[in-house]
């Protein structure tokens, strides 16, 4: 065994090699720093297979140790989630987000949103241009944004650091999905969640062009420099003096136009009109099952008939995906994750042998 | 004379090493994700693997004969992961 405090030393670094089927790294926000965490020693984020669907790997996510009591100025605001499955297409590197589940409304301190994602409830397709219908929406990223540049990462050696780069996405043209294969919806892989709490503005403030604003659990994009104004029945709307222009405003729940708004509006400062959670999420449930049922098939058959080696392929896959994502290098720990989808098809765990 | 420390960085430099071997497979494999036994990579995989394995059994500064088996094994992962500007 390794003595106690060589395994505090390696828990400390990241090396933990307990590897769980679901991982949680909270990369960037203010709301998952330790400041506003209950628990400092866990993630700001939880991620579980929601219990209400025993039968089925349906994942809920809720940012339910953040002590939102202790942000400034937490209410009233308006909140968005995203929950995004990044992929790389193919040999290419190039990397993209899907948004796979998405929810906002009116924060509420007793009431912390839960969002669920269900993997099977997505209708797999193999017509690329129906694949715009099954998702959300399906954006590329070409490095601009901030808040998704996951390209450098760390590796610790001993007392030192060096830099690990792996190459930037670029956009391109999106010819199928990285996690739907074969007519089945992948679960495993790398998931970003996003929560941003919009701070309210009032009626009468003024909106800046370009900025996102939440008012009352109605998300928009500021068109114009101007008011904003509430009529009558309820709309929001908003007012430009010079050239004098008056128009509604429309909800928006883009992904990226909401990404790009976060490097603007987002700040520690109680005043700041947003804070937010962007964590990092692996799931690596399918492999797990796979190796289980490929040492099962070992065991049943004397090892005859089966390649033996499989199970350990897969095992150094999924360590390998780990060891990446603990150290932040999200992109390797996708294409590693995507390397293991053939070699997990069709295997289940049977008992029965 | 080896330490803990150094138990630990070997430990650590094995993980980090394995990664990047299976990170370099998944890029090469990326449809089929499988190779032989005998590709050089997997074997250094797990090689690197069997010597993790086998350190975590051991006891540091508890017989004589283990120390040296650690030493061994810590040699040995020093080998593989052959970028010794890292053991500095």
């Amino acid at each position: 065994m390794i003595p106690e405090e060589v395994q505090k030393s390696i828990t400390a670094n990241n090396i933990d090699m307990e590897i769980k089927n679901i991982l949680i790294k909270d990369d960037k926000g203010i709301l998952g720093t330790d400041a506003f965490k209950y628990d400092p020693s866990t993630e700001a984020l939880g991620v579980i297979f929601d219990p209400a669907q025993p039968n089925t790997r349906v994942l809920a996510f809720s940012p339910n140790n953040v002590n939102f009591g202790a942000v400034p100025n937490m209410v009233p605001s308006s909140y968005q989630v995203f929950v995004t499955y990044n992929g790389t297409l193919g040999y290419s590197n190039r990397m993209f987000s899907t948004v796979v589940a998405e929810e906002h409304g009116v924060f509420d301190l007793t009431n912390i949103p839960t969002t669920v994602y269900d993997p099977n409830g997505v209708n797999a397709v193999t017509n690329a241009e129906e694949l715009q219908d099954v998702v959300i929406e399906i954006s590329m990223f070409n490095g601009v944004v901030d808040v998704l540049n996951y390209s450098e990462g760390y590796l610790n050696v001993g007392n030192k650091d060096y830099v690990v780069q792996s190459r930037r996405a670029f956009p391109t043209v999106i010819t199928s999905m990285p996690h739907i294969d074969y007519k089945k919806v992948q679960l495993d892989g790398w998931y970003s969640y996003t929560f941003i709490a919009f701070r309210d503005i009032s009626v009468g403030a003024t909106i800046i062009k370009g900025i996102i604003y939440g008012i009352d659990g109605f998300i928009f994009k500021a068109p114009y420099d101007g008011v904003l104004y509430e009529d009558a029945e309820g709309y929001y709307s908003y007012s430009v003096s010079t050239p004098p222009i008056k128009g509604y405003l429309e909800e928006n729940h883009n992904y990226e136009d909401h990404m790009f708004n976060l490097n603007q509006s987002s700040g520690i400062s109680g005043n700041a009109d947003t804070v937010y959670l962007h964590t990092q999420v692996l799931i690596t449930d399918t492999i797990r099952d796979a190796i289980v049922a490929e040492v099962i098939e070992i065991s049943c058959q004397n090892n005859t008939g089966c390649d033996f080696m499989d199970w350990q392929k897969l095992s150094m896959k999924r360590m390998a995906a780990y060891v990446m994502f603990e150290n932040g290098l999200y992109e390797k720990a996708q294409v590693i994750m995507e390397s293991a989808r053939t070699m997990c098809l069709n295997k289940k765990i049977d008992l029965t042998c | 004379m080896i330490d803990l420390i150094d138990v630990w960085t070997a430990v650590d430099h094995a993980y980090e090493a394995m990664a990047e071997l299976q990170y370099d497979i998944a890029d090469r494999s990326r449809v089929s994700g499988d190779v032989t036994a005998l590709n050089k990579a997997m074997t250094k995989s797990i090689k690197l693997s069997a010597y993790v394995g086998a350190l975590e059994e051991l006891d540091l500064n508890v017989t004589v004969v283990e120390n040296r088996i650690v030493n061994r094994l810590y040699n040995n992962i020093k080998v593989l992961t052959k970028d010794l500007r890292r053991w500095d």
